[in-house]
């Protein structure tokens, strides 16, 4: 139910006036939605993480551009990170297995009970593989290092290395 | 030109903010505890039958001033758990007979000793975030305490034999040389969860 | 034109990066207790090792450590007023 309000939120605004085949402007060709769920191993936490993907070059490209969100509980805290951003390599998309890596920026918020919102910038990287399932849908496992780069705290940015680790199963359909 | 820019901006991002602030992580059964008394040092352990007492000692040559505190991790039901503290060593105030009433069996204050104890009772304690390990952390209070030059020993105990996890931490500078970071990655559930 | 506008971009991102660097100051909290540790010093005629409190010290490299030392400087200096009695003018 929550990844269905969550696609539905990233989606739902670009429904426009035009040609039902668009989205934000872009071809649907070009987009793929998916809907991992997603368990943090540092900092135990576990929820959704749904993202769309762009290709952003010709049909064949494996490069897309990713954009996410994700919420996730853990028994400390609250992890939702309103915004990812980040790039993907995939072989080809003809082939019943596919593997996938990419890097990117998440801004993440820790909601801490009694201790408010603690954000930060974290630099992650995605190693994975997918299998067809059906005609335009993949289902896949992929394994997210995430390191913490920059605490975002009100007298400005400060350092960290925070460790990160999460293991994802995703669904995903492109909008062919 | 724009590829040097990219990579300028990307190592701007990673490198401009100033390191982030850790301790260097211990554990108890290490041979020789806290090798260096003036860097930061985060120590966890576990109260499994309430009737533990860990220790360590603190060398000085001269006085030093640092923060201390005593934090509950609250995994797993642990937020309610007070473990209490205290530093034995020169410098602190002589022990009262009510002081001396809440130490625990097996410690004993020395001649010319002074004793600082931390009872951890406050009713609203301080929520900690450790963002390296995303830990939550409930603490006794930081103090900076002044030990005058010579031997402390720091004793931790649980208060009428309750059971629980706590981590204890003290110190500013960070200092990881030598592998310091190494005992998260040995004592993963420790320092993890 | 597009190279410009990239360059632009990249530099002004640098820049925003760079200049919101949180860059704490020595708290108010720790310049008492400091204050009351030098007045306790020179009553016992010792140098304490305090430089971590110090306006250039090590508390004050970022938000975290420069909250951190601050709630010690507060509990700090609130315990020595309660467990001593003879304490300098500096330290009331």
């Amino acid at each position: 139910m929550l990844t269905k309000m969550l696609l539905s939120g990233l989606l739902l605004g670009g429904v426009t006036a035009e040609a039902h085949d668009t989205l934000f402007g872009v071809s649907t060709n070009e987009l793929t939605v998916g809907a991992p769920l997603e368990i943090d191993v540092v900092g135990l936490a576990a929820g959704v993480h749904p993202e769309v993907l762009w290709r952003p070059l010709e049909e064949g490209s494996g490069l897309r551009l990713r954009a996410s969100s994700a919420l996730k509980f853990g028994s400390e805290f609250t992890l939702l990170a309103p915004l990812s951003l980040g790039l993907r390599w995939q072989t080809s998309s003809k082939r019943l297995l596919q593997a996938q890596f990419g890097t990117g920026l998440q801004w993440k918020m820790f909601l801490v009970p009694d201790s408010g919102a603690h954000q930060r910038i974290d630099w992650y990287w995605e190693l994975g593989v997918n299998a067809r399932v059906a005609p335009k849908q993949r289902l896949g496992l992929t394994i997210v290092p995430e390191f913490g780069l920059a605490n975002i705290t009100a007298e400005g940015l400060s350092g960290t290395f925070g460790l990160g680790l999460a293991a994802r199963v995703a669904w995903s359909m492109a909008l062919e | 030109m724009i590829r040097k820019l990219i990579f300028g901006a990307l190592v701007a991002l990673i490198v401009a903010p100033t390191a982030g602030h850790a301790h260097r992580p211990q554990t108890f059964d290490a041979d020789e505890i806290i090798t260096d008394s003036t860097i930061s040092w985060t120590l966890p352990g576990t109260f499994e039958t309430g009737s533990e007492l860990y220790e360590f000692g603190l060398d000085y040559d001269e006085p030093f001033a640092a923060p201390f505190e005593i934090f509950s991790p609250t995994s797993g039901g642990n937020s309610d758990f007070r473990p209490r503290y205290a530093i034995i060593g020169p410098g602190f105030p002589e022990p009262t007979a009510e002081v001396l009433e809440r130490l625990p069996d097996g410690v004993t204050v020395p001649d010319g000793a002074g004793i600082f104890l931390e009872l951890n009772e406050d009713a609203d304690r301080y929520v900690f975030f450790e963002g390296v390990m995303r830990r939550v952390l409930v603490s006794s209070g930081t103090t900076a305490l002044r030990l005058a030059a010579g031997q402390h020993k720091v004793v931790i105990w649980s208060p009428e034999q309750t059971t629980g996890r706590f981590m204890f931490g003290f110190g500013v500078e960070e200092n990881f040389e030598g592998g310091g970071f190494n005992g998260v990655f040995e004592n993963w559930s420790a320092f993890a969860y | 034109m597009i190279h410009t506008f990239l360059r632009l971009g990249l530099v002004s991102a640098v820049i925003v990066v760079v200049s919101a660097c949180a860059q704490p100051e020595q708290s108010a909290e720790c310049a008492r207790y400091l204050a009351c540790v030098r007045a306790i010093d020179a009553q016992e005629a010792v140098t304490t090792d305090a430089k971590r409190f110090e306006a250039d010290g090590a508390c004050w490299g970022g938000p975290e450590g420069a909250a951190l030392c601050t709630r010690a400087c507060a509990g700090g200096l609130s315990y020595l007023q309660k467990a001593y009695s003879d304490l300098p003018e500096a330290c009331r």
